[in-house]
Parts: C-alpha cells; structure tokens; sequence
C-alpha cells in the first residue's frame, strides 16, 4: 500500500508537471505525457464518458445550440447574427422589483432584434466570473445589473475591449463602458411626498434594503419628499442589509408601524415584499416599489412609485446600435420616464393625487432638485 | 508483471467507489435537469463539461477554483486521520480570510515579499485558532466536534458580516458592506501572463505534500493516525490522544485559513459579505471523501470538483438549467460515498466481512480515555 502511495504520488507530479506545460506551450505535453503512462488508465473511465457525452451531444444537437467554435471556425460571422446581449442580475427576476424591471429591460431589448441571455442570482465575488464567462461566449453587449459589481466590472472590462459594459448606477465610465444614473432618490422623493400626504399618525416609514448609494439616495429623497409635503411628519428610515431577506424586511417594519408610522415605503428589491406584507397584515398603508406588489397587499398598497429600469436599458441598447454614445453617466430619472407614478390600486382622495402630480412634473422639469449631499 | 497487474488491480479497487459515486449522482443529476428545466441533461453536461475542461482557459479557471477546495479538503482530512469529524472548515476558511485581510490592508507600507509572508502565515493562524477552539471543547469537556464545529460556522459568519460593515469596511467605497482592497504587496499574482491560475496553486501542491509527510512519515504524525484508527489502542501505546486531536485540529484549521487567505489575496482581491457564497468548506468535504482523504485522491478530486464549480456558471448562464444542480450532484456524491455499502459487488466475500465489519466502525464517536 505504501509503495502504492509513493507511486501515486509521483504519477501525480507529473500529472501537475503536465498540466503546468500545457498551460506554457503545447507541443512539450506529449514528452511528459509518456512519462506517466499508468495514469490513463485510471483516467479513461472518466475521459471517454465525457469524450462521448460530448460527441453524442454535437451529433444531436446541429441546430438547437449556440456552438461558438462551429461558427467561429466554418463561417467567421458569416450570417452577421443578431447582436448578442447579456444581462447579469444580484438577486431573481421575480422580485417584482429592480431585478424585475431590468429583465422587462432585456425583453424590450430581445424586441429590438437581439439575442439574450440572462442570469440571476450572482453575488458581488462571483460578478466577475459571470462577466468573464459572457464576454468568453461572445457577447457583444453586457449589462451589469447592480453597483455592486462596479469593481469587477471596472476590472474585467478592460481585458474585453470589443465588448460593450453598461452598469446601472455605477460611476465607471471608459471606452467600452457606460453607466446610467438611475434617479432613486426621484422615486424615493415621490413615495416620500406620497407618504406624507396620507398620513394620519404623522410618523411615516422608509425601508431600505443594503446600504449602498441608490438605497442610501432614495432614503434621502423619502426624506426631502416628506418634509417638502408636511414639515412635522417624523421620518423612520432604516436599512435591513440586505435585498432578499423578506422576513428581516417585514419585522422591521412591523417596528415601525409600532412606533407609529402608518404608511412604508420600502426599496429593497425582492425584500420590499416584507413590507407590503407588514403592511397588509396590520391595516396599514403601503407605498410599492415595484407593479405588482398589490397582489400581496391588495388592502395595503396605495400606489406604485415604479422606477422602470426597462426604459434605461432600451435607450442604452439603442444608443449602441446607433453607436450614438454619451460621454458622461447617463441619469435617468422623472424626465426619462424611469420614475412613474403608476395605477392607483385603492381609492384616494383626488386632490392628493393631483398634489402628487404636481410634485412628479416639477421633479421632471428640474424645478425640484434634491440634495444629496 | 503480475506485481503492475496487482498494483492495477488495487488502483481500480481504490476508485471504484467514488468513479460509481460520481457517475450515479450525474445520472440522477440527468433527471433533475429532465425535471425542472427544457434543457436535455447532455446539452447542460456539455454545456458544464466544456466550462470545466473545454479549452485552455476553461481549464485554467477550473484549477483557479480547485485551490480553496484542495485546501478545505485537506482540512477535513487532517482531522479525520485523527478521527475527528471536522465540519467548520467553511469557518476556518472565513477566519483565515478575515485574518488575512486585516494584516493585507492594514499594514500597506511593508514591501512585497514580508508582507506576503505575514498575510499567508495570518491567514493560517486565523484558521488554526479557529480550529483549535473545537478541539479545546472535546478534550477538556468531551462536546462533540459535530455540533461544535458547525455552530462555530455560524458565528464565523456573523464575525465577517459584523467586521465588513464595521471596524474594516472601506468607508470610501459607497457604503457597500466590504473592505478595502487587498495592496499590491500582499496579493498573490497569477503564475503565467493571460492565465489566472496563481501562485496559490504551489501553495495547494506543498499544503498537500506536508499533509503527506506529515502524516506517514513523521512520528507525531503516524500517532495521530493510530488516534484515530483506534484511540483505545493509542491509548494502551503510551501516546497523548488529547495532544495528537489538538494538532490534528490546528493543522485542520491551519489548512482552511491558508484557503480562505490566498482565496481572498489571490482571487477575490477583498473581504465582502458576499465572499463566501461558494461553500468552500462543505464542498471540500466531498472532495475529501471522493479523494478517500488521500494526498493525490485529493488534489484530483479537487480537480474534479474544482470544474463542477467552473463548469455550472457556464451550464446556468448557456442552458436554462440551473447551477443549483452542481450542489445536487455534490450532495449526491457524499451520500453515495457515505453510504458506499450500497453499490458493494455482493461476492460471498463481501457479505461476510460486511457482518463482521460492524463493531469497529462505531469507534469514532467513543470518548478516547477508554
């Protein structure tokens, strides 16, 4: 056994050895290779079950996949194919919130005559990898969906330079890389100013989800939008650190509600289902960050401030096809049509909603303008 | 000849178990595929397969990501040669990686070579005072490393989520919860221009043969292989088994620390709260026991597991099915692996030794002053 171990050992040096060559040059494998010819015996098993799933699978499947070496090989973009379009995501499509309005964002682009793809669920450390993989793949557009891959995408854009990186929210700008200023504190203004007119309590509630620039905007926005409404609301503003913990997001607001507060507002993706659903069980009023939140507080949930993100990446999109570029960071905003007011879900009182009204055209032509600092 | 043939023959026996492993979880793998996706299960394996070894760079990558498993897989070895069970290596690797990133930013002045040393050896310690913290607990009050291990996981948790959004979050980076990037002197580079694979790779190699040395050919090494072969027979021997599961466990620890160190100095570039969503800990389990907790068992199915990880960003992102079937693979080959009696040829042989075999395996769990 011993002798065994010794062995295996040194065939495992070479192993290394080789693979250390290959990654150097190709052509000095092949003597190592005979160096350590009991290995592929072991190796075989596993080599030819995964040589012939390969080739069963090339053989089935000539029409149905992408196939990038066939096409690089044979016919050098010969068909001058759709442009292909990459979206990757922090959290799920089905937040009915950021993630969910960037998804709406890629169909319009799939609209315009592109092939997409999509993946969600990405963390931050694995946002490099995800981009790595899409530019290797061939993709000619990519959009990083959150700030929080700034850093990877800063990093890895440069070793892409034929690929083209939108980031939302990010403050990158290079030469194949765009980023567009969502206007969160705008929606944040408006929920805030809404809030303020439906109080009866005078405490209304912001909940935010990880405290990142956007988030940390849009509180300062709810903030000015309350005081700019009604001087004497008190503000509860708080962020649960995350945007997927739904439960953190409902208890916290369950808080506030008692400390009094009788209208929420949440921007927290996929958690500001929480508060919809704090909102809804203990009577209170809601202010949705997203369409369709009502279906979980179809009692609670006044209006959607919606900050349609789909409009900012069919511009973006748009503006690469008509290699029509801007130089600076794109805002996108009220006077975008980003930021909306969307359907009333209940009824309310009608000088309230022009009062809001009045509030979302003056943010739009710049008569409003929010402090930030 | 016949010496090669037996040898063979003892090779085939030796992988038998954890090729059978792996080709069953595939299998029922196909049918999770077949379940909950339109992908046909070859399309995604050749979607997954191509991720891993399809070319150069797939296979770099792959290598990339085997480092921090190799590391974690030694962990649970070191430990399980001296019959412990370790289960808080995924906290030992974020321990490591803490200590690695305090002395990394912390002190940016010192040139290159001491710095990388400090942070390596930080990393290290990091992880073996967090190993060592569950071996205190069984030798001097008998809690099970079980239970102990994995609630210190936990808490390695919350120590990182409580440090990057406090005492290390880099305050000028827009308030996301991380720290400050890792300075140039204390990152390990890449091994070869264009490549990614770093440097930790020799680190991994050297980790792997020290665990060799160590353990079957040194003398505090073959006692804690007899600790845990059999501690009663440790005992009767005159060997200290508090002392051999005391430095089993550190370098346990040790080991994970120094994974999560250079994961975070080589690859990662700085400590997030999202650091650790790859379970490195757990993964390096089955690494360990595809690997059969032998040095080279190891670094192969590092390997191996090290292209599942590559190779099912790619399968997600190419086909609809979802990376989550990795994990179900992964699940799969340590209950198969765990339950290995199931695919036992059923000679006569087999059988009955499978009925002799059973009091000695209870052993383990034994309190080790009998």
């Amino acid at each position: 056994m011993k002798k065994m171990r010794t062995m295996g050992l040194l065939l495992l040096a070479a192993i290394m050895m080789m693979t250390l060559i290959a990654g150097c040059s190709g052509e000095t494998a092949t003597t190592t290779a005979e160096a350590a010819p009991a290995t592929e015996a072991q190796e075989t098993e596993a080599a030819t079950e995964a040589a012939t799933e390969a080739e069963v699978t090339e053989a089935e499947e000539t029409e149905a996949d992408v196939t990038e070496e066939a096409t690089e090989a044979e016919e050098p973009e010969a068909e001058d194919a759709k442009p292909k379009v990459a979206l990757i995501l922090e959290g799920a499509v089905s937040d009915m919130s950021w993630n969910a309005t960037a998804y709406a964002g890629l169909e319009k682009i799939e609209a315009l005559g592109a092939e997409t793809k999509y993946v969600e669920n990405i963390p931050a450390s694995a946002g490099a990898d995800a981009i790595r993989t899409f530019a290797d793949e061939g993709f000619d557009v990519i959009f990083m969906s959150s700030n929080s891959y700034q850093d990877a995408g800063k990093e890895v854009a440069a070793e892409y330079p034929d690929v083209q990186f939108f980031m939302i929210n990010s403050t990158v700008t290079e030469d194949n890389v765009r980023s567009f200023a969502i206007q969160d504190a705008e929606q944040g203004f408006l929920m805030g100013a809404l809030a303020a007119l439906l109080t009866e309590s005078g405490t209304v509630g912001f909940i935010g989800g990880l405290p990142i620039n956007p988030i940390i905007n849009g509180g300062k926005g709810f903030e000015q939008g309350v005081k700019y409404v009604n001087e004497e609301v008190e503000v509860l503003s708080e962020n649960t650190g995350n945007f997927d913990d739904v439960n953190a997001a409902k208890e916290l607001a369950k808080a506030m509600i008692g400390q009094g507060a009788d209208v929420l507002s949440p921007m927290a993706n996929q958690a500001s289902l929480g508060v919809m659903e704090a909102a809804e069980e203990e009577g209170k009023k809601g202010i949705g960050s997203g369409l369709n939140q009502e279906t979980l507080a179809p009692n609670a949930a006044v209006v959607a401030i919606v900050k349609d993100t789909s409009i900012a990446y069919e511009a973006a999109y748009q503006a690469y096809l008509d290699q029509d570029m801007p130089e600076t960071i794109l805002p996108m905003g009220a006077a975008q049509g980003v930021v909306y007011i969307g359907d009333y879900y209940i009824d309310v009182d009608d000088e309230i909603k022009a009062q809001l009204e009045e509030i979302y055209e003056k943010l739009a032509s710049g008569e409003i303008t929010i402090d930030l600092d | 000849m016949e010496k090669i043939r037996v040898k063979a023959i003892n090779g085939v026996k030796t992988v038998y178990f954890p090729v059978v492993a792996i080709l069953v979880s595939l299998l029922i793998g196909s049918v999770v595929i077949l379940a909950t996706s339109q992908t046909s299960p070859l399309v995604a394996y050749e979607s997954l397969f191509k991720g891993a070894f399809g070319n150069l760079r797939a296979f770099d990558d792959t290598l990339l990501k085997a480092i921090p498993f190799i590391f974690t897989a030694l962990s649970f070895a070191m430990a399980k040669r001296c019959g412990i069970i370790n289960l808080g290596a995924e906290g030992q690797f974020a321990i490591g990686a803490l200590m690695a990133t305090i002395v990394g930013v912390g002190m940016p002045d010192l040139p290159l070579v001491p710095h990388l040393l400090l942070t390596l050896v930080a990393g290290f310690i990091g992880g073996a005072i967090y190993g060592l913290i569950p071996a205190l607990l069984k030798v001097q009050f008998g809690a099970s490393e079980l239970i102990t291990t994995i609630m210190l996981n936990y808490i390695a948790k919350e120590i990182i989520s409580f440090m990057v959004n406090g005492p290390i979050m880099d305050s000028a980076s827009s308030l996301y919860p991380q720290s400050a990037p890792i300075p140039g002197s204390a990152r390990l580079p890449a091994m070869f221009a264009g490549m990614r694979v770093h440097w930790g790779a020799i680190v991994a190699l050297l980790a792997v043969v020290f665990y060799y040395v160590y353990l079957w050919k040194t003398k505090s090494g073959y006692e804690l292989r007899v600790v845990g072969l059999n501690p009663n027979a440790g005992h009767y021997a005159g060997m200290n088994i508090k002392r051999s599961i005391i430095r089993s466990m550190l370098l346990a620890g040790g080991f994970a620390g120094l994974g999560g160190c250079i994961e975070i100095i080589a690859v990662q570039g700085r400590l997030m709260m999202t650091s650790f969503t790859v379970t490195y800990g757990f993964t390096g389990i089955a690494v360990a026991l595809v690997g059969g907790n032998n040095p080279i068992g190891i670094l192969i199915s590092g390997v191996l597991f090290g292209g599942l990880q590559a190779g099912a960003l790619r399968m997600q992102m190419m086909t609809d099915a979802s990376s989550s079937v990795v994990q179900v693979i992964q699940a799969l080959v340590i209950l198969f692996i765990a339950g290995r009696l199931m695919f036992r040829l059923r000679t006569g042989r087999h059988l009955r030794q499978r009925t002799l075999a059973v009091p000695p395996v209870a052993m383990d769990e034994r309190g080790e002053k009998r």
